[in-house]
């Protein structure tokens, strides 16, 4: 037994000393697979796709990794719809190297996207992001005359600020068959309630804007009036918290999604005629 | 097996110097001799006997009554000298040989008696308020009762003090350490003279990240959670630059009480430990000189009467040498610079009130960055200066028992950061301080009652963030403690705190209890005890802790919007003295913490950490041996402990504003926080012969919790903007991904430190040279990995160390 516990102290100190002697530290984490960080958005204005894609380096001042063998894909988890991307090779503005993945086509709205990344046919690192559902505009009776009319629209179903909002006014002016579309600036405008976006737009200083760009008299008369809609960009909610990287996984960045709305309503008849113009609206 | 056990039973009672001596012979034997030598001991064999000698210091510990035919009992009564009237509660101190074997008071008839002491020569003290204390030497068996004849006197506050200290020496009251200036000297340093920090991290549960930046962390609290106090004054920032020091040098400390926790209800702000330093009066009869001179810190000390008998001056002040000297001492620099000046008036007015002005500045700098290849401009400057003035008065009528004190006091703290070259953060907190304190003397029992009134000002700037604030925040409250002694074998001691804040910050009420059980009755081998306590923290403070080189602290008061900081200690604890010179003690703790601010991690570099809120506990076992005689003294203590933080999902909040740089969302996870180090253990041995003093330390500690790094990226998330392509080719800011909150541990920590010291006395003066080595098998301790630069630095390598003192009387 005095051997015994002897031979178990020969043992147990040199294991104690051993594990008090060593003295590594692994800064890094061991891990077969590559983590990201991927920058960029889907764009629903364009019918280009550009990502900034890069793998984790082990410390600050060591080269990119390599991303040979790196795939990238979108799936449109609405329709199915698989996109392949492909890398391209960028000049950074302090002269190093660095990588984007290009694809050709265009989000829609409403639609869920996840941005895959990986290789062998492995995901390795993935982005989602939703871009926004087209809202319902319910339009409000006009109110006020000729030159002070003003029309309340709420967006619904939008829970976020919708940009580059324009309205967009289809006309031909007095004795012309051509149409043309005159867009009216409004901006960020309106606020969140309860029912959605709202927001009001100047149907009577709208009207000063269209026959000045018609090249028209303010007492013009007999402008027909075939369309008004509203085109206003929207942005996903990751755009909120950006920084936050909630819809990523494996990887680091930044990705969202930008959504165009276009979307139109009916002006009142009587509406149209106080403000000069002759009602050609195609009623829905 | 008979044999070895009566001979262990006489080993135990022999000094311990020779019980090591024969221990270390039976264990290791003699090499090369014949099993059947004798050698001076008489043993026929010198063959190692591992299991005898278990079986028989067994056998003698159980039946040393049987083997201790010579114990005995020593009883009697202490009486008024004058009436012949027993003094219920008057206080007995029995040594031998210079150590302490009891303390007690006596019963409500007068009486005491001290068990199981063995034949010899023991010494007794009775002292007792108003009277002048009688020490009589007796040798047991021959004398077995003794009555005790005081003789009234006027008696000085100082006396009052002095008895209740040596009250509370022999009591052991859980959760609590107290020090003495001779502690101090037993822990080797790079200095010839000794300072109160290099003894805290010999403590069981105290865990020092480094020997730089001064961060202590006491059972699992945090520094900014714990309670420096000097003759009453707050000091925030009490540990200097490099963690071998402290503001309070050895020199100037009578004791210092450490509560690891459970500390009763005349401290409060603080919910994890208090350090309570009462520092020595100057010299009232004649003057005192001592300097000291070592290349880490150098500094003088005179004392001198003002008026003979009443009035004293002691001042106190060091400098570091350290940053001139590292070079070629080292062969690197250690830019680091810290000094500190302390200053104290003590007058005795007249018989029954004292006077006491008190002062303390400290100053330190130093450079943590951890630079190197990748980042060769590396820069972490940091600047704090502590300042503390404080007054007290202290009153004892006559006729009465009453003690008041009235006490003023005033401290601050300046602190500048600069984490790059064109970045300063600032952060300064001023504390007002009054209080009357009203201690009630009734014989063995006491009544602690306290008013006071308290006002803070914090000032902090965030450098380029441009977060900043000016606040203020006045409280007053109430506490009151009893120390209560229900009998021989039972002591309790409740006590309760109330503060009301303003600001509309949520009042406090703080319930204490501890108790105190001798299963002998006092002046028993063994004590019991157990403490229990709920506590709050109103002022904050909030540091990077992910950083151990970012020691920045922003102190405030809690936000309105957020729950206070709160924790519940309870622990117990036994400490027994099988022996006159073996003391043994074991303690076991829980905290359970609510509402801790941890910072949250941040991917870009000297970015000003956002905050979480975090719930957790601590909890652990501590145990210590000592051995304690003239000449050697030997010490030998563990602890394991395990904190653990949990975090509910939560938005992050930047420093005192709901969030900043936009909404961040964090999981919930549970992680052990960077100062959670699950064994510690300290081994001391100090022999002296005559002139000649050494000292050996070693320590040992686990490693501590860090984060891995997946790697490190260009971070572009705020530059991408809708529309917008420059963030294509941007070059972005240097990020880094870290893998799961402290997943991974650091390389454990040990330390070998030995010092030699000689004494000469010469006519007018004592000199004492010592040499020394710290880091004596110049391990290579990791400090820190900075995951920006990828730097490792290490703590300090082996020093040599060499120093003179001199004490002029």
């Amino acid at each position: 037994m005095k051997r015994g516990i002897l031979s178990y102290l020969c043992c147990l100190v040199p294991l104690v000393l051993f594990q008090a002697c060593d003295n590594t530290i692994e800064p890094l984490v061991e891990s077969e697979s590559t983590n990201f960080a991927l920058h960029g958005y889907l764009d629903m204005r364009t019918d280009q796709q550009i990502v900034r894609l890069e793998g984790l380096r082990p410390n600050i001042l060591s080269e990119p990794v390599s991303l040979e063998g790196v795939e990238v894909s979108t799936i449109d988890h609405t329709d199915g719809t698989v996109v392949i991307w492909r890398d391209s090779i960028i000049t950074l503005d302090n002269g190093t190297l660095g990588t984007v993945f290009v694809a050709n086509f265009r989000p829609d709205l409403g639609h869920e996207y996840s941005f895959n990344v990986g290789r062998n046919g492995v995901t390795e690192g993935r982005a989602t992001t939703r871009v926004p559902e087209p809202p319902v505009v319910l339009p409000a009776t006009p109110v006020g005359e000729s030159e002070n009319m003003k029309q309340h629209l709420v967006l619904i179903g939008l829970k976020d600020q919708p940009t580059k909002v324009h309205i967009l006014y289809e006309v031909s002016p007095p004795n012309e068959t051509e149409r043309q579309v005159i867009s009216v600036a409004y901006g960020d405008p309106g606020f969140l309630s309860n029912a959605g976006w709202e927001l009001e737009i100047s149907l009577g200083i709208d009207r000063f804007i269209i026959l000045n760009a018609l090249g028209l008299d303010s007492v013009t008369q007999d402008i027909r009036l075939h369309n008004v809609e509203m085109r206003a960009t929207l942005f996903s909610e990751e755009w909120q918290t950006q920084g936050s990287e909630f819809n990523l996984e494996n990887a680091h960045g930044f990705f969202g999604s930008i959504g165009v709305f276009d979307g139109g309503w009916d002006i009142d008849s009587s509406a149209v005629r106080k403000l000069g113009f002759i009602d050609n609206q195609q009623r829905n | 097996m008979i044999y070895a056990g009566i001979f262990v039973g006489n080993l135990l009672e022999a000094p311990p110097n020779q019980a090591l001596r024969f221990l270390s012979l039976l264990v290791f034997g003699r090499i090369g001799k014949s099993r059947h030598e004798r050698d001076g001991y008489g043993l026929m064999s010198v063959k190692p006997i591992w299991l005898s000698v278990a079986l028989a210091c067994f056998l003698a510990w159980f039946t040393s009554p049987v083997f201790a035919q010579d114990t005995s009992s020593l009883q009697g009564r202490v009486l008024d000298a004058e009436s012949r009237l027993t003094l219920p509660g008057a206080t007995l101190l029995l040594t031998r040989n210079g150590v302490q074997i009891g303390g007690q008071a006596t019963g409500p008839r007068g009486r005491f008696e001290f068990k199981g002491l063995s034949a010899g020569t023991y010494v007794l003290t009775a002292s007792f308020v108003g009277f002048q204390s009688k020490t009589d030497t007796l040798d047991l068996p021959l004398t077995d009762r003794l009555d005790m004849y005081l003789a009234p006197v006027q008696t000085f506050l100082e006396e009052i003090l002095v008895e209740t200290q040596q009250l509370d020496e022999s009591r052991f009251v859980a959760g609590l350490e107290t020090i003495r200036p001779e502690d101090l000297s037993r822990v080797p340093m790079p200095d010839v003279s000794y300072d109160l920090a290099g003894y805290l991290v010999t403590l069981p549960g105290v865990v020092s990240t480094g020997d730089r930046g001064g961060q202590l962390f006491i059972r699992g609290g945090t520094p900014t959670q714990n309670l420096v106090l000097i003759d009453g004054m707050r000091v925030f920032q009490p540990f200097h630059v490099v963690g071998f020091y402290s503001a309070f040098p050895a020199d100037i400390i009578s004791y210092a009480d450490v509560y690891a926790g459970g500390f009763n209800a005349r401290y409060g702000g603080r919910i994890s430990s208090v350090i309570d330093i009462k520092t020595r009066n100057g010299n009232k009869e004649k003057v005192e000189v001592s300097a000291s001179v070592a290349p880490f810190l150098s500094g003088a000390q005179v004392s001198l009467p003002v008026r003979k008998g009443d009035t004293s001056v002691m001042l106190s002040v060091r400098e570091s040498l350290i940053d001139r000297v590292s070079p070629g001492l080292l062969g690197s620099d250690l830019p680091f610079r810290f000094g500190d000046r302390y200053a104290k008036l003590h007058s005795y007015l007249n018989q029954t009130s004292s006077l006491t002005l008190t002062a303390l500045q400290t100053h330190d700098e130093g450079n943590l960055a951890t630079g190197g290849d990748l980042d060769p401009d590396a820069y972490r400057k940091s600047t704090w200066k502590n300042a503390a003035y404080g007054m007290k008065y202290m009153y004892l009528p006559e006729s009465q028992a009453v003690m008041t004190s009235l006490s003023v006091y005033y401290s601050s703290l300046k602190s500048r950061y600069r984490p790059t070259r064109d970045e300063l953060r600032t952060s300064d907190i001023e504390d007002v301080l009054m209080s009357i304190d009203f201690a009630y003397l009734l014989g063995p029992n006491q009544i602690h009652f306290g008013i006071f009134g308290n006002t803070n000002f914090f000032d902090y700037k965030l450098g380029r963030l441009g977060t900043a604030g000016a606040t203020g925040v006045t409280s007053v409250g109430s506490f009151i403690e009893g120390q209560f002694q229900i009998s021989d074998y039972l002591r309790i001691e409740p006590g309760a705190r109330l503060e009301i804040f303003s600001r509309g910050l949520k009042n406090s009420f703080g319930p204490r209890l501890r108790l105190i059980f001798q299963p002998g009755g006092q002046g028993g081998h063994h004590q019991f005890s157990a403490a229990w306590g709920r506590y709050h923290q109103q002022i904050v403070g909030l540091n990077n802790e992910q950083d151990v080189s970012d020691v920045f602290t922003v102190w405030a008061a809690s936000p309105n919007n957020t729950p206070v900081p709160k924790a519940m200690h309870m622990m117990a604890g036994w400490k027994g003295r099988p022996l006159p010179w073996l003391e043994l003690t074991t303690e076991v703790y829980r905290k359970n913490l609510s509402s801790l601010s941890f910072p949250v991690f941040g991917t870009v570099i000297n970015k000003v950490a956002q905050f979480s809120s975090v719930n957790g506990y601590a909890q652990g076992i501590d145990t210590k041996v000592e051995i304690t005689n003239q000449d050697v003294f030997f010490s030998l203590s563990y602890s394991r402990g395990f904190v653990e933080y949990n975090r509910p999902f939560q938005r992050a909040k930047g420093i005192f504003r709901p969030s900043v740089g936009g909404a961040t969302y964090l999981d919930p996870i549970t992680f052990n926080p960077p100062h959670d180090r699950r064994d510690q253990v300290n081994i001391m041995f100090q022999y002296q012969l005559g002139a000649n003093k050494l000292g050996v330390r070693w320590q040992y500690g686990s490693g501590l919790p860090f984060t891995q790094v997946n790697g490190y990226y260009a971070g572009l998330s705020s530059e991408v903007e809708a529309g917008n392509t420059d963030f294509l080719t941007a070059p972005g800011s240097v990020s880094v991904s870290r893998a799961d909150p402290y997943g991974s541990r650091l390389p454990s920590y040990h330390r070998l430190d030995v010092t030699y010291e000689r004494k000469k006395t010469f006519t007018f003066a004592d000199v004492t040279a010592m040499v020394g080595l710290i880091n004596a098998y110049d391990r290579a301790n990791i400090f820190e990995y900075n995951i920006f630069t990828g730097n490792r630095v290490d703590q300090l390598p082996i020093i040599p160390s060499i120093g003179l003192r001199v004490d002029v009387q």
